[in-house]
């Protein structure tokens, strides 16, 4: 047989869980139904879930390559109608570590409600559309039942029955969005009553949750995205907060010290939990983990956060994947004692597949790529079979699908540039790849691009901790921020503390923030604020291309981890990159020298230097390079040509150079 | 006694540069073209004529008082510009001819150096007619004496006459 084009089996690496194709049943059947055997049981308290949840389970891989990533896609596939499903990659900054778990909750919880998908059809239901819809559905039918609400738009019976049985179906009909609408304010009342009965205790007011989920519903796209903002705990503009009838003080402060931030965004994890105990648990997946490896205090804080995800949020079940021995020695080993208590004792082992198995996946495959029944019959009876599974019962199935890959078509030479180009098109592909991710940012701000320029990387924490990195040089420091939101109190804040410390820095440290294509530009007075600031500050927006390179700069890198790339190493890729990167620097940080002492000496003596040129010039037209330099050395100066030149900058809108390398005429023009 | 017949570029040559000299001795025949051009295109005709154009100017009846007046080096240049130097300079530099026209700008200062020496090594000036006293004269089979008791005979176009401070005549020519 032949090679085809297209080697069916080059694929082999998850990045998507929700994008997996043929999903093989065969694949970790047995750590498959056991994490469906402890949510399915999650699910059988009733509604609403307050019950202490299950210990976070941990889904250990002898070797990379085992199939986590697409066991996490089989999951969603399975528990599609059941769970609340939230992909995790690494967060990069363990002090505001919740503020970034709760953007990719969000950012999650605005995909499409299926398991398959991440763009949504036109009108297509959010996974956070359908906790909106039924948690209201479920309030409003138990407030009717329960003579909290005293008016309904049908009976009383048939209006519970409908809101029971097709809770989006009836909220999205005319007549009860009409109903609702006139009917708000004492809904509102009654919902809130209903969510105390029930013992539901929000930690915000809950009115402004309730209405937030309404409007999110209710609202087009624009008003959706301000619900968003709100639940990520982004401060509003008052006509924003206006929009959806939220009172001042349920608008985010738009100044707090940075734990205070950290703190009320875990918060919304878990009131975004207890408002979904009326609906479907929460799924969430922490996927990549051999990224919180890169330092103790970041393993430590990963022990944290399953911990209190375990202890005091509801109705939701935490899934760990890990590689064993990364995790055995970068990552768990750092966790108190106490945090270990929140995984389930015994780790739920990932196997390899045995030799039926690994033909029946092979065999699935290659029916999706449209081969021929005999050229998958003669395939799969090649001997390399038989050689892989010689000496072992079991292999991991990257393995396999490598071997066939090998056995399909030459193997090429490992080709970084190839590989990267890969990575880019899949992120490309994603419609939401690009959606802003501080973790990401400041991964490739700290262990990247730094390696491209002269600057040496510090951890940092202003003390309001809007700046999270420095880069120093020995002239020069830049100080970043990773803030999505655009709210003006919030980016004032952050402006009055890069001034502090440029000013502290006597001028030398300036900081950065990102704009990437998937956000708005600053506008409006924050856009003249920040044009103000520009002497100590400044925005980089990135361009849809440079972001496409950096999410695939961490994808790669962060797949290279885990072992995902056995040919290449970390540091191999990690130089590539960098190579990749070093002639794009100009794309992520905009370079502004700040003088040294020599620079400012240098500036002073342009300027004297200048001073004098023009005394030369401002009595005849045209200089020969010659004549002035005789004329500037009876003023006791004795510049080169190109510093001559250089100063001349200073004069452009009087003196003209037109020069060579070693000679120029000056043209006075004024 | 052996004669031998020079051009005026060839007496400037003998004058200022003592390899031509001594490679003329040696009863070779070396170049008299411009020896400090450098490879340069130097424009000289149009040199000359806008040395010229200046000199009548600075000499012409209706402009003497005015050119008078010039009695430092840049308004000199500075006139040689407004006469066409400029121009000339400017239409070089479009052309990226920068050598040329640096070489250009800078025969117009070497230019304006040396009558302004001259100007003011004069005890009494009274205008530019003290100092030149014509352009591109004529003369056949000048003989001129030296110290060593030998004599040279001139042929050619001298470029230009100047009054020397010491009263004897400053014969130019301009390089090429």
């Amino acid at each position: 047989m032949k090679a085809t084009g297209i080697n069916p089996f080059e694929d082999d690496i998850v990045t998507e869980p929700r994008c997996i194709e043929g999903t093989n049943d065969a694949l970790n059947r047995e750590a498959f139904e056991e994490v469906n055997a402890a949510f399915t049981r999650l699910r059988k308290q009733v509604p609403p879930r307050l019950d202490k949840v299950p210990s976070a389970m941990l889904i250990t891989s002898p070797e990379p390559g085992y199939g986590k990533s697409h066991l996490i896609g089989r999951l969603f596939r399975r528990l599609d109608d059941d769970a609340t499903l939230i992909y995790l990659r690494p967060y990069q900054d363990r002090e505001t570590c919740w503020r970034n778990i709760l953007d990719k909750v969000v950012s999650e919880l605005d995909y499409p409600d299926r398991p398959d998908a991440i763009a949504c059809r036109p009108g297509e239901l959010t996974q956070l559309g359908a906790l909106a819809y039924h948690v209201l559905a479920h309030l409003i039918a138990s407030s009717i039942e329960h003579g909290i609400l005293d008016s309904s738009p049908d009976s009383k019976e048939e209006t519970i029955k409908a809101l029971r049985e097709r809770p989006v179906e009836v909220m999205q009909s005319k007549s009860y969005k009409e109903w609702i609408q006139d009917n708000f304010d004492v809904l509102l009342e009654g919902l809130e009553n209903e969510l105390q009965r029930k013992g539901v205790q929000l930690s915000l007011n809950p009115q402004a949750w309730l209405k937030v989920l309404f409007y999110y519903v209710r609202g087009k796209s624009a008003i959706g995205k301000i619900c968003l903002a709100w639940i990520k705990s982004h401060p509003l503009e008052d006509d924003e907060r206006k929009e959806i009838k939220l009172g001042a003080a349920d608008n985010p402060d738009s100044d707090l010290p940075f734990g205070e931030r950290n703190e009320i965004c875990f918060k919304r994890i878990q009131d975004l939990c207890l408002l979904s105990s009326f609906y479907r648990p929460f799924l969430f997946c922490f996927d990549q983990t051999e990224l919180y490896g890169t330092s103790a205090e970041l393993a430590k804080s990963f022990g944290v956060v399953i911990s209190r995800l375990r202890r005091e949020a509801k109705n939701h079940l935490t899934l760990v994947t890990a590689n064993y021995k990364p995790w055995e020695h970068s990552i768990q080993r750092h966790f108190e004692e106490a945090d270990r208590q929140a995984l389930h004792p015994q780790p739920t082992r990932l196997k390899g597949v045995r030799k039926l198995e690994a033909l029946e996946i092979v065999r699935n495959r290659l029916s999706r790529n449209d081969t021929k029944d005999a050229q998958i019959a003669e395939f799969l009876e090649r001997p390399f079979f038989d050689a892989l599974f010689a000496s072992t019962a079991e292999r991991s199935i990257r393995e396999v699908l490598r071997e066939c890959s090998r056995a399909w078509s030459k193997p090429a030479p490992v080709d970084l540039e190839k590989i990267f180009a890969s990575y880019r098109l899949k992120v490309t592909a994603s419609p939401k790849g690009l959606d802003f991710d501080a973790g990401v940012l400041q991964w490739a701000f700290t262990h990247l691009l730094p390696l491209a320029t002269d600057f040496k990387p510090c951890t940092f924490r202003s003390a309001k901790g809007y700046l999270t990195l420095k880069w120093e040089s020995d002239t020069q420091v830049y100080l970043f921020s990773f803030e999505e939101g655009g709210n003006f109190m919030r980016w004032k804040a952050i402006l009055n503390e890069a001034e502090r410390y440029h000013k502290q820095s006597k001028g030398s440290a300036r900081t950065l923030f990102f704009r990437l294509p998937s956000q708005s530009p600053f506008g409006g007075k924050l856009a003249e604020k920040i044009k103000d600031a520009s002497e100590y500050a400044g925005c980089v927006r990135i361009s849809r291309d440079g972001a496409v390179e950096l999410y695939a700069a961490h994808d790669l890198y962060a797949d290279t981890c885990q072992g995902d790339h056995p040919e290449l190493s970390e540091e191999a890729v990690l130089r590539f990159l960098s190579s990749y990167f070093m002639p794009r620097l100009k794309h992520f940080v905009e370079v502004r020298k700040i003088p040294s002492k020599e620079d400012q000496k240098a500036a002073e003596h342009r300027e004297d230097l200048a001073e004098a040129i023009r005394g030369v010039m401002q009595h005849v037209d045209l200089v020969p390079w010659s004549t002035l330099q005789k004329r500037l050395q009876k003023k006791e100066l004795s510049p080169s040509l190109p510093e001559t030149v250089a100063a001349c900058a200073l004069l452009a809108s009087e003196i003209r150079v037109l020069s060579t390398p070693s000679n120029a005429v000056f043209r006075w023009i004024k | 006694m052996d004669q031998v017949t020079l051009s005026v570029s060839q007496l400037r040559c003998a004058c200022v540069d003592e390899n031509w000299r001594a490679e003329f001795l040696a009863g070779k025949n070396p170049s008299a073209f411009n020896p400090c051009g450098g490879g340069v295109t130097v424009h000289g005709t149009a040199f000359h004529k806008i040395a010229e154009k200046f000199i009548d100017w600075a000499i012409h009846p209706n402009s003497v008082g005015k050119a008078a007046l010039l009695d430092d080096e840049d308004s000199i240049v500075r006139q040689i510009q407004v006469l066409g130097g400029a121009e000339l300079v400017d239409s070089l530099l479009a052309q990226e001819q920068i050598d040329s026209a640096a070489a250009l700008s800078e025969a117009f200062f070497n230019l304006a150096r040396r009558i302004l020496q001259l100007r003011r090594s004069r005890p009494r000036f009274g205008s530019w007619n003290d100092i030149f006293v014509g352009q591109e004269i004529p003369i056949n089979n000048a003989m001129l004496y030296g110290d060593s008791g030998g004599a040279v005979f001139v042929s050619g176009i001298v470029d230009s006459l100047r009054i020397h401070p010491s009263g004897e005549l400053e014969i130019v020519d301009y390089t090429n």
